[in-house]
């Protein structure tokens, strides 16, 4: 009797780990969470769904690390993903990414800006990296990364993303070098120890942020008196929780194209193609920009915005001087060992 | 039991002869059987559960089986090499075979990501050399793979693979204590830029020992009062001794990063009451840290001292005083001294449990006051280096095993009372 008990629980054990293991998946969607994939869920998401049945699960941060474990355990629980096109590049390179096959996606590349699709990534959106700051903490805010490194005129804490990549930058623009010359400065003999040794002063005041809702919240509470940040983030914060945040372009800021990839090994290829043809059109990119303010690859999708929406781009014709792409060659070459030497100064 | 055997043997002996002990002896040796039998599947389930776990993990620390297994025919031909020049021209040949296959299954990613933790740049060279195989047709491969890239014609590099090629290896090892073996053999300390982890050890056992200390400064008072008061408002207290102690680590936690943020109650208390002027950091620095650590580690140093201050007779105390002795002079004497078991025992928990601290460091701690414990997680969460993680975890272990045998040293684990 006690012997059968045990045998049915076994079975009954076995049986659900069974169906855990074996159960057809989803499509499973990853972004960095908060307003940005909110929009993605009510721009593209919500969208595909209805046109097609398929139901999406979402997952957040989308840490190629994880995909490098996912691949080599052979565990694949991700699909989709949006990956900063450096991340994108690094993961092709390495074998974790399909190659995109951009006739079965079904879309024109001439209908997106040139550079933005590269052999694993579509291109989806151009994000800025920003200073922000409470315009009402400092009316007369700051207006240039010096001012960001000046404690004594603004005081209080800085943020800044817990990642070697634009923090470099910021810290070289704190010090003089023009946007456009800072990856020439970085290239150069010197040019990363000069980023961090001005790192080194405003290290007593900095706190790193590790996601997009830690970063709104501290700059919301005070805690932060101005941050690093991505430009949609803030602008959504004004919008939906009537702050007055502010972002200060003349500083000068680093600019990234995101991209969707397919996790090499996706038992949901076919569906994962599907959704990203479903982003061919101007409408689907132009609805996730009146959601999020960053800068769709599309270039059609601007003109459906309003004049308003359009002048709070990080591309837009007045920020777009101010900018600098994000050199991802620099960074797939030297991310690795300036984040373990970025984890290492911020420790000591 | 020792005196009880004692005696029935000597009782044996008197009177009843050799059968009857001989008897006796084989009813004992089945008794001890028996019990281990009734012990041993706690023994195996701890041994499964607990030790196999710990073992297969701390493997890890020196675990390289990813070399032989990636480049079976490069580690083989560079045995013969002395480590001097360049490696024969089958190194070579043997390194192109290896690279083809790990392209062919896709596991050059892993393998450059391996030997660029012995030596930045490795990942570029790999993964590069990868995508221009291609390029080498039928030449012969030193030269081919020269020209794809010069870094294969210099000894670092290969030195670097050789280094590398056992099935264990000492790296993560040595990593973990900001040293390197140097192309020679010779170990030697990592540049200081990249130097982190003995301040992070001494910065462990620092914060760990801070916290034990506001434990005993908060707790011995504690524990004092509630083993004096009446047993009705003993009994109020200690439920606001345990309530803490049951709730989640990280609720606590939360709760004291918003009762400590610039905004938060505590310093709207203290500028609302004009203590203080401006906020005081209170979060994200070493402050912050101490707090939440001390009140979350607390009731593990009342528990075992109030057990211990409750069985200690009043009458000791009334005694002495009766006797004329300053109250100063009965604490320090008659009291004190009797204590110290529950302190020994509370100080030791209250140590280890924080040596292993994570999540409150995480929470309200700056990037400055980070534990070992972070750099665990993040090497294990982060950056997938599981091999770096395992062997922080192994020195974190034995630094923990040093420091309990020279307390119990210095104490004597005979007079910790936990309970």
């Amino acid at each position: 009797m006690k012997f059968k008990l045990l045998l049915a629980a076994t079975g009954i054990a076995a049986a659900a780990i069974a169906g855990e293991v074996l159960a057809d998946r989803d499509l499973t969607f990853v972004a960095y969470g908060g307003a940005t994939q909110a929009g993605m869920r009510e721009a593209w998401l919500k969208p595909f769904t209805a046109a097609t049945g398929e139901n999406i699960a979402e997952d957040e941060s989308p840490s190629l690390a994880k995909v490098r474990a996912m691949v080599e355990t052979g565990n694949i629980t991700w699909d989709v993903l949006d990956q900063e096109s450096s991340e994108a590049t690094t993961g092709c390179d390495e074998g974790l990414y399909e190659k995109l096959d951009y006739a079965k996606i079904g879309i024109n590349k001439d209908d997106f800006f040139p550079g933005t699709m590269s052999d694993c990534g579509m291109g989806v959106y151009i994000a800025g990296n920003i200073l922000a700051y409470d315009g009402d903490r400092f009316p007369e805010g700051p207006t240039s990364w010096a001012d960001f490194w000046d404690v004594n005129k603004f005081p209080g804490k800085r943020g800044f993303w817990n990642t070697p990549k634009g923090t470099l930058e910021s810290a070289l623009m704190a010090d003089g070098v023009a946007p456009a010359d800072v990856y020439k400065v970085l290239r150069s003999d010197g040019g990363i120890d000069r980023a961090f040794a001005k790192l080194d002063e405003l290290k007593p005041n900095l706190l790193f942020w590790d996601t997009g809702a830690e970063m709104i919240n501290r700059l919301a509470s005070g805690e932060y008196a101005m941050t690093f940040a991505w430009n949609g983030r803030i602008v959504v914060a004004n919008e939906q929780d009537k702050r007055n945040f502010k972002i200060a372009y003349p500083a000068g800021f680093t600019y990234v194209i995101d991209q969707l990839v397919i996790v090499k090994g996706s038992p949901n290829v076919d569906k994962a193609y599907a959704l990203m043809g479903s982003l061919a059109s101007p409408e689907p990119n132009a609805e996730f920009m009146r959601h999020v303010p960053y800068s769709s690859t599309h270039e059609g999708a601007a003109d459906l915005l309003t004049p308003e929406r359009r002048a709070v781009l990080p591309l837009s014709p007045e920020n777009v001087a101010y900018g600098v792409a994000i050199d991802d060659e620099f960074w797939a070459e030297n991310y690795d060992s300036l984040t373990e030497r970025l984890n290492a100064w911020a420790a000591k | 039991m020792a005196e009880n055997d004692g005696a029935g043997r000597r009782s044996v002996d008197d009177g009843y002869g050799q059968d009857l002990k001989r008897e006796l002896r084989q009813a004992e040796r089945q008794e001890k059987r028996r019990a281990i039998g009734l012990l041993l599947p706690a023994l195996l389930l701890v041994a499964i559960t607990f030790l196999a776990p710990i073992g297969l993990y701390l493997y890890r620390a020196i675990d390289n089986a990813i070399m032989p297994e990636l480049m079976p025919q490069t580690t083989a031909a560079l045995a013969a090499w002395d480590g001097a020049g360049l490696p024969p021209d089958a190194a070579y040949d043997a390194l192109l075979a290896d690279l083809a296959a790990g392209k062919e299954t896709q596991a050059l990613g892993r393998l450059a990501r391996r030997l660029n933790y012995s030596r930045t740049g490795f990942r570029e060279l790999v993964l590069g050399t990868g995508r221009n195989l291609a390029a080498v047709e039928a030449r012969p491969a030193r030269e081919a793979l020269v020209e794809i890239d010069p870094r294969w014609g210099q000894n670092e590099w290969w030195a670097t693979i050789k280094q590398e090629s056992g099935a264990i290896t000492p790296f993560y090892l040595l990593a973990s204590l900001d040293l390197e073996r140097a192309p020679t053999g010779e170990i030697e300390r990592v540049a200081p830029e990249q130097a982190l982890y003995v301040l992070l050890f001494i910065r462990t056992f620092w914060i760990s020992a801070c916290v034990t200390a506001l434990c005993f400064l908060l707790g011995y008072p504690t524990a004092y009062a509630l083993s004096l008061l009446p047993a009705r408002i003993t009994n109020l207290l200690m439920i606001l001794v345990m309530i803490p102690f049951w709730t989640s680590i990280l609720v606590r936690t939360m709760a004291w990063a918003i009762m400590l943020q610039e905004s938060g109650p505590v310093n709207g208390a203290l500028l609302w009451a004009g203590i203080i002027a401006e906020p005081l950091p209170l979060m994200f620095n070493r402050a912050g840290v101490l707090i939440a650590m001390t009140h979350v580690l607390l009731p593990f140093f009342i528990l075992p001292l109030y057990s211990v201050m409750k069985a200690i007779p009043a009458a000791q105390t009334r005694a002495a005083s009766s006797l004329g002795a300053h109250p100063l002079l009965v604490f320090c004497k008659v009291y004190f001294p009797q204590t110290v078991p529950g302190v020994a025992a509370g100080a030791l928990l209250v140590f280890i449990l924080a040596l292993g601290y994570y999540i409150t460091p995480a929470i309200v701690g700056g990037q400055d006051d980070q534990m070992v414990s972070y750099f665990i997680a993040l090497f294990t969460n982060q950056t997938i280096n599981w091999g770096q993680a395992a062997a922080l975890g192994a020195w974190l272990l034995i630094a923990t095993f040093v420091l309990f045998a020279l307390y119990s040293r210095l104490v004597g684990l005979g007079k910790m009372r936990l309970a």
